[in-house]
């Protein structure tokens, strides 16, 4: 390979700063950090929660103080504390948007506690999809309030996709273990997850709801771009190794397709349609039985009736 | 005192990459005071950042990153006057380079070279054969794959040695 001869690059070392320069610089950058001060946090433990791969949020800097605090080694604390002071800073927490102060007691504790008695892939599956769907509702609590700029949009919108992801990876999971129904319902559930918010920003549910659901859509550039991404992953063809139940493997990607395009295009009463449909055939479904996040129809789906 | 120490560890990612990042931009841009200017803005926005509450994974991959962008903004911004025009407007890196750095004639000659290459090899060049680092920490400045920093770094080099005047068979 060609390379650059070592007698040219001799020397570099040369081109620095005179001292002079370096502490006029020097200088110049102390006096504006005191001008812009940092808030109190330990950077280095803030990144070294962040290459373990646990979530980082980036809405204000008094959420990622808290969120700091929760990922790291007080988690339990912060549960206690919270159990301590009572259910009321939880509950509170639970109506709270990026940006709140109890945003991170959403996010970091009544989440994280929630999660940890998610068990199984199909109710993994599908709380994922829930938080895919809480976040998509403080984009529309935000959104009404004038409050989603463009960088909280897109920190959602990465919010989004991950939780979209788990769920598809636990998806793909249910499906490599042959269970091709609670996969395919956990698809229709993530689809759901991904339309819902539409509903809800429009504020009525119906025929009417369409337009103002594209107006929503439109407004929200970050976040459609990542749920049309899902979309596209969700609608593609379910490939399932497994040799039992041929005609049900069949079905999951019809099902999930249609559920999300009518999720693009159509209004809520085609999502309800399908989730009526649902229970016939977890009752059909020997696998699904293991777990109770198998139910698929919001209504019944328990991670519904916990926020609702 | 959590902001002390913060604003002690800033300072001292400070020390430890003033010069290095202010001369990766000078020898992107060829302006001792410019690149002296954006060097502390590049520093001025890490802290804005860190200020923040967010967080940085690598400390110099990020700094970096930050010069990438603010110099994509400078070229941005002069877009309508090239380098080139500015070399024959009487813009003179050689008399630029006496008066205030001491490299070695042949380093001058490297980088009079990479003032004749496009930008985007001009910096993976730059940042691989001064900065010294890897096509897998290339690719986290520049936020492409590997493959597409060496890639870069191959036609950088082939320009450069074009320009230098050193025949492929060397």
């Amino acid at each position: 390979m060609s390379d650059i001869p070592e007698k040219y690059l001799a020397g570099k070392e040369k081109v620095v700063l005179s001292d002079a320069e370096r502490g006029a610089m020097r200088s110049s950058l102390v006096d504006y950090l005191a001008k812009n001060p940092a808030v109190a946090k330990a950077m280095a433990r803030f990144a070294e929660s962040r290459r373990a791969g646990k979530p980082v949020s980036t809405y204000s800097s008094y959420h990622a103080l808290l969120q700091n605090l929760i990922y790291t080694n007080y988690m339990p604390i912060a549960i206690l504390l919270v159990i301590l002071l009572g259910g009321g800073t939880s509950f509170a927490a639970e109506r709270a948007n990026p940006g709140d102060a109890l945003y991170s007691v959403k996010t970091g504790v009544n989440e994280n506690v929630r999660g940890m008695f998610t068990v199984g892939a199909e109710a993994e599956a599908n709380w994922e999809a829930r938080l895919a769907e809480r976040r998509l509702e403080e984009a529309n609590n935000l959104e009404a309030e004038g409050r989603l700029d463009a960088d909280v949009e897109q920190d959602i919108s990465v919010e989004v996709e991950k939780h979209a992801d788990k769920s598809q990876k636990e998806i793909a999971k249910l499906e490599a273990d042959g269970k091709a129904e609670a996969a395919s319902s956990a698809r229709v559930r993530l689809s759901q997850a991904l339309t819902v918010h539409e509903d809800i920003a429009s504020g009525e549910k119906g025929d009417n709801a369409t337009s103002s659901a594209l107006q929503v859509r439109q407004k929200e550039g970050a976040i459609t771009n990542v749920i049309n991404r899902i979309e596209v992953k969700l609608s593609e063809p379910v490939k399932v190794e497994t040799n039992n139940s041929g005609s049900v493997d069949g079905d999951a990607s019809p099902n999930s397709g249609n559920a999300g395009q009518s999720g693009t295009l159509d209004d809520g009463s085609d999502v309800r349609s399908e989730t009526e449909v649902k229970p016939e055939t977890d009752a059909k479904s020997d696998d699904s039985g293991a777990s109770s996040g198998a139910t698929v129809n919001l209504e019944t789906s328990g991670a519904i009736k916990l926020n609702r | 005192m959590e902001t002390k120490r913060l604003e002690q560890e800033f300072m001292a990612v400070f020390e430890a990459n003033t010069n290095a990042l202010f001369r990766h931009i000078y020898m992107r841009i060829h302006d001792r005071d410019l690149a002296k200017d954006l060097a502390q803005e590049s520093f001025t926005r890490m802290w804005q950042y860190i200020s923040e509450g967010k967080t940085i994974d690598n400390m110099r991959a990020f700094l970096y990153r930050t010069a990438h962008n603010i110099v994509i903004d400078y070229y941005r911004k002069k877009k309508e006057v090239s380098l080139d025009a500015l070399n024959e407007t009487g813009y003179d890196p050689e008399g630029v380079s006496k008066q205030a750095t001491e490299a070695p004639a042949e380093f001058e000659e490297f980088r009079r070279a990479l003032t004749r290459i496009p930008d985007k090899y001009r910096e993976a060049v730059t940042l691989r054969y001064v900065d010294e680092m890897l096509p897998e920490e290339i690719a986290g400045v520049l936020d492409i794959s590997a493959g597409a920093v060496s890639v870069r770094i191959n036609r950088g080099v082939e320009m450069v040695r074009k320009e230098l005047g050193i025949s492929t068979s060397q």
